[in-house]
């Protein structure tokens, strides 16, 4: 068979599969779920605090983006106030070696104790690399704020606390029944659960938080040797930055 | 704008038609020129080519899923690109891809015109439905998107190796399902 024959039945399969995987279903964008909107919801959920927003308990944070990037350069902050209505500025690169590598615009919802809709938000992922390790910055101005509770503060900066949590995460498929052990290790708190990958996985969650000048900022990653100090001092950069 | 209000814009020859489709599509035609071309200049030419025809072609056509319509006009043209590139600008990571599926839709395939094509492409539809959801994603990402192992990886936050594990696993069982279906085979 000529190659382009090879590539024209290629190109012809269905249109719905296609946009399928241009738009995937939550299910499997929960496993990259730029992780940080999982781990807000796990966190939300799972350890057993509630934010709130306008007087209200949110008990649920959904949220999704294209796996196609829509940045794969730095954004600017006319940019960013047109497409999503944030005015920030995203850094290029951070001291210790982190580039920007690209963006992508999501699309989240917080929801109350009845299920219904609290507050739909757009919110801004950066993806950030170094040799082969990556880190998420998440930015929002949802009005339920950061998650993490002030106990949790590494330090304060420029009027800004600057809280960090780290802790390991087991993630499981949706249909993952949990075993004798996992209540144990769930009742522990040796590992946080939470749904969506296709196998079973654990992952070292390190989690940065602060909220400056009316946005929300969380930096995740995974798997990675970075300390404490070195992530904090990344949050003073991207503070600095503005 | 949702896709209905693009079209529309379209069928008007309304020339914000573009700027629309553009800021909607433009990223996902620019990563599938890249894709193949591994170049950002042609690459760009290839997005103002696909925006062109798509204005000459629509209407008549209204296409039920603009994406896909639009991501098709972008492969076509980054292919006719990349064959007349020469030699030293080929892009060997598109030239592996098109490998690997071929190994799995018989070389002895003999197709002899547009309708033998569409129903080979309509059984690796219905093989792709009946497939995981994971499997089926990852499966177009790599061979209508023409993303790379490495990019799918990370993007879906499995490891390279899981990734060409499931791709091969796919890719095994699309040929069993054409040798089962096949007057091809």
């Amino acid at each position: 068979m000529i190659t382009k024959q090879l590539f024209d039945i290629i190109n012809n399969i269905s249109d719905d599969l296609i946009t399928e995987a241009a738009n995937p279903h939550k299910r499997i964008k929960r496993i990259r779920i730029s992780k940080v909107i999982l781990i807000a919801a796990v966190m939300v959920t799972l350890l057993g605090f509630t934010a709130w927003a306008a007087n209200m308990v949110i008990v649920s944070r959904t949220g999704h983006s294209s796996n196609i990037p829509d940045y794969y350069t730095v954004p600017t902050q006319a940019t960013l106030l047109k497409d999503i209505g944030i005015s920030m500025n995203v850094i290029d690169k951070f001291s210790n070696g982190y580039i920007f590598r690209e963006a992508s615009v999501g699309d989240n919802a917080d929801y109350g104790e009845n299920g219904q809709c609290v507050e739909k938000f757009k919110s801004l992922i950066c993806k950030y690399i170094f040799e082969d390790k990556d880190i998420s910055v998440h930015i929002d101005a949802a009005a339920a704020g950061t998650n993490l509770d002030d106990d949790k503060t590494a330090e304060v900066y420029k009027n800004t606390a600057i809280k960090y949590i780290s802790y390991q995460n087991k993630i499981v498929p949706s249909d993952y029944k949990l075993t004798a052990e996992d209540e144990a290790d769930k009742r522990s708190g040796r590992y946080v659960f939470s749904y969506g990958s296709d196998e079973v996985e654990i992952i070292d969650v390190q989690l940065i938080e602060f909220a400056y000048q009316g946005l929300n900022y969380s930096m995740c990653t995974f798997n990675n040797s970075l300390t404490r100090d070195a992530l904090v001092q990344m949050a003073r950069e991207f503070i600095d930055y503005q | 704008m949702e896709d209905k209000e693009i079209i529309e814009l379209y069928f008007e020859k309304n020339e914000s038609a573009v700027k629309e489709t553009e800021l909607k599509y433009g990223a996902m035609i620019r990563a599938i020129a890249f894709n193949i071309l591994k170049n950002h200049s042609d690459s760009e030419e290839c997005e103002n080519d696909t925006y062109n025809i798509a204005w000459n072609k629509i209407p008549p056509e209204r296409p039920a899923f603009l994406g896909a319509f639009l991501g098709r006009i972008a492969r076509n043209i980054s292919f006719d690109k990349y064959h007349y590139n020469k030699a030293a600008k080929r892009n060997t990571d598109f030239d592996i891809t098109l490998s690997e599926i071929e190994c799995c839709i018989a070389s002895k395939i003999y197709v002899e015109n547009e309708t033998d094509k569409n129903m080979l492409s309509d059984m690796i539809s219905s093989f792709l439905k009946s497939v995981s959801f994971t499997k089926r994603i990852i499966f177009i990402r790599r061979y209508w998107y023409c993303d790379t192992i490495v990019k799918i990886a990370k993007d879906y936050g499995f490891s390279e190796s899981k990734v060409k594990s499931m791709l091969m696993r796919t890719r095994n069982a699309l040929k069993k399902y054409l040798e089962r279906n096949g007057e091809y085979i």
